[in-house]
């Protein structure tokens, strides 16, 4: 139920990110809707669903993004892999879990894109990725992670809620 | 007589009286007298009617203030509806002026084809500038084909699905765009970066370029149009040791608003990559 429940959740998502939260700029940094989803997923219940979530919408984004399509699936499913890490293994409290892999999954994700476009010959200078892009992403991403969390706390709870009834 | 005095004599005293008291009275002799035995009876009056006044609204006004409640939320309802009305056909009327404007430039072009798209998204991934159109290749749509707004040079169509498309603005880190001077002195290659900015970059030393130069597409390379314009020159950076100069560029689109843009369709780009070494 929660994994099909991810098809219409994620393409949602998909579509706040690419139509909305894309086009609010902080510099030339952005939040990152979908990421913040699926960690908030990941943290909320460890089991396959938030590496199902996470793996439709890398498909999703990949297939919207003019970086190479493998980039965000992996990029997803790596942070969701930690996010579960982190919330079961390191830090008990969801909202610590929540900052910290939002803080790491941004860093890897935008990194990884990087990486990729700088080997497809994009020219696209180190230190400006950073001050103009990755920094205020960082930014916005920590101040979206708590309302997000929240929200899908929401969601995962009437959906377990819908599954015991 | 003296009958006649003795029997009416007090009536006649109560006239005299009367008629004497009415003298003064016209007189304004006994204004201060009636002012005097008047101030009680008004004050009681407007004590009276004081009370009287307020318990008969507060009887009545629970009526009333219904009533008026009633009209002011039907009032607000109306008020509500009619502003959200009037951004209704602001916004229509901004579309209108949009596509009046993009009829205009394909009027003005009629050697070539143009599809009309909106702009419904962008890019996921904050390095690059592109954004989704909502056509694709049913509505004939190929990769490559270039796109333009009114104002000028928009980009080219670097994906396309069977209803949407992806183009690369000119913005876009990884496009570059071969151009010339309006007036024809050099041609050159419009690069785009991360922040979005465009510059001119491969111009000779020996030419001179100056703040408000037109730029132009020109037909090298195969991938644009000729004569699409482009933007014009803010500001010419030129160091004697390097081979080449530099110029900042003013993109005659701004990319941040872009809400609708044309497809040329009927132009098919050359594809040189096997000729590149």
């Amino acid at each position: 139920m929660a994994v099909i429940l991810g098809i219409p959740v994620m393409i949602l998502v998909v579509i706040f990110q690419t139509s909305v939260f894309r086009s609010l700029v902080l510099l030339h940094g952005t939040a990152d809707l979908v990421l913040l989803v699926i960690i908030a997923v990941a943290i909320r219940r460890h089991d396959t669903t938030s590496i199902a979530w996470a793996l439709m919408a890398g498909l999703m984004v990949g297939f919207i993004s003019g970086v190479p399509w493998f980039v965000f699936p992996l990029t997803y499913l790596g942070v969701a892999v930690l996010a579960r890490f982190l919330s079961s293994q390191v830090w008990q409290t969801p909202v610590l879990a929540m900052f910290l892999t939002t803080l790491i999954g941004t860093v890897l994700s935008e990194g990884f894109q990087w990486i990729t476009l700088r080997v497809q010959g994009v020219p696209l200078p180190m230190v400006e990725s950073i001050n103009l892009v990755l920094l205020p992403g960082l930014l916005l991403n920590l101040l979206l992670a708590l309302p997000v969390y929240a929200l899908v706390a929401d969601l995962t709870r009437s959906v377990s809620l819908e599954e015991v009834t | 007589m003296i009958f006649v005095l003795k029997k009416f004599w007090k009536a006649g005293v109560l006239v005299l009286l009367g008629a004497g008291l009415l003298a003064l009275a016209l007189g304004g002799y006994l204004t201060p007298v009636f002012s005097l035995a008047s101030a009680p009876v008004i004050a009681t009056q407007r004590w009276l009617s004081i009370r009287f006044t307020a318990i008969y609204q507060m009887l009545n006004s629970p009526q009333e203030l219904a009533a008026l409640r009633q009209q002011v939320d039907i009032l607000q309802n109306e008020n509500a509806r009619l502003q959200s009305q009037v951004v209704e056909l602001q916004q229509q009327l901004k579309d209108t002026e949009l596509l009046y404007e993009l009829l205009r430039f394909a009027r003005s072009r009629p050697e070539d084809t143009y599809v009309a798209a909106a702009v419904i998204g962008r890019d996921p991934s904050p390095f690059l500038h592109y954004v989704i159109i909502d056509k694709g290749s049913d509505d004939g749509l190929r990769r490559g084909m270039p796109v333009v707004t009114a104002q000028g040079l928009v980009g080219r169509i670097d994906a396309v699905i069977a209803n949407a498309a992806r183009v690369q603005l000119i913005n876009d880190a990884g496009s570059a765009v071969n151009v010339k001077l309006a007036s024809g002195a050099i041609e050159a290659m419009l690069t785009g970066s991360l922040t979005g900015d465009i510059s001119l970059e491969m111009v000779p030393q020996d030419v001179t370029l100056k703040p408000g130069d037109v730029i132009l597409t020109s037909a090298l390379g195969g991938i644009y149009p000729e004569n699409i314009l482009v933007g014009q020159v803010v500001s010419v950076r030129r160091m004697e040791t390097e081979l080449f100069q530099t110029a900042s560029v003013q993109p005659a689109v701004n990319f941040a608003t872009l809400r609708a843009v044309l497809v040329v369709t009927d132009f098919n780009p050359v594809d040189i990559t096997p000729l590149i070494p």
